[in-house]
């Protein structure tokens, strides 16, 4: 669909299932491809311990993304986020919805980066992970934003 | 007796505020430089968009939507303008309100067809 007075950004998109929104960008994202991201984010966050959950969980973690909230939990990590609110959903004055959202559209946009080749990827033996550079600029390392963790109020099964 | 209960659609009026709640945190969201997602103003927009159907039907709901997307486009600049005072006129200036309100009934009506 043609957006209305937006600038024309070259857009990720995976599908339609799911629209994240940022100034002029707009993203889209079939359902498989945003439950792994909002998981992924999720991990990142220090909310859940990688390769944990089970459908139930990350079915409602996707739904509070992608609505901004979670009137009725499906899954254990769903209750513990409702019961919880106060102390998880926003911590230490940060809020998860938005640094979910965050890491979810910064994934993506460093992946349509990639796919325009605009980024020189390298793997860092030191840190164990990916690290992007602007194509042509290696003093310019792009990382993921500095971002609070939810450790202290992780969930476990 | 036996039969089945069930829950009939919500009135009109209910799922027009339901609407004008989930649009404002996504406009309010978009203009305030986090990440938006338009999922739950879809939804609440297709809930609306039906229930209107069903009361108004098919025909007069199509024919007067432009006319009613105005209308709440006015609703929601009134309400911004009230409880947002400091920033509005600056939000309202960088995301045309009425645009992303007719955009979302399109999309929506897209997804159904």
């Amino acid at each position: 669909m043609a957006p209305e007075g937006r600038n024309t950004h070259p857009n990720y998109c995976s599908g339609e299932d799911y629209i994240l929104e940022f100034r002029s960008f707009r993203y889209g994202f079939n359902s498989v491809d945003f439950r792994q991201r909002v998981e992924l984010a999720s991990v990142e966050l220090d909310l859940v311990a990688a390769g944990v959950l089970d459908d139930d969980e990350c079915g409602d973690l996707v739904h509070l993304v992608a609505s901004g909230g979670l009137e009725r939990p499906v899954s254990a990590l769903g209750e513990y986020l409702v019961d919880n609110g106060a102390h998880v959903l926003r911590h230490n004055g940060e809020c998860l919805i938005y640094w979910l959202r965050e890491l979810v559209f910064r994934g993506a946009w460093l992946d349509q980066r990639l796919l325009e080749d605009q980024l020189e990827v390298v793997y860092d033996e030191e840190r164990g992970s990916f690290v992007y550079y602007p194509r042509g600029h290696r003093s310019r390392e792009i990382g993921p934003p500095p971002h609070p963790s939810w450790r202290d109020v992780s969930y476990s099964k | 007796m036996t039969g089945e209960v069930g829950v009939g659609p919500r009135p009109l009026p209910e799922v027009r505020l339901r609407f004008k709640r989930a649009f404002t945190t996504y406009y309010l969201d978009l203009c305030s430089y986090r990440v938006a997602t338009p999922g739950e103003a879809y939804e609440a927009c297709a809930e609306y968009l039906g229930v209107r159907r069903r009361q108004l039907g098919v025909e007069q709901a199509e024919r007067e939507l432009a006319e009613e997307i105005t209308r709440l486009a006015g609703e929601l600049e009134q309400d911004l303008r009230r409880r947002h005072r400091d920033v509005i006129v600056e939000y309202l200036a960088s995301e045309s309100l009425e645009g992303r309100l007719r955009e979302c009934a399109r999309a929506v009506q897209a997804r159904e067809t």
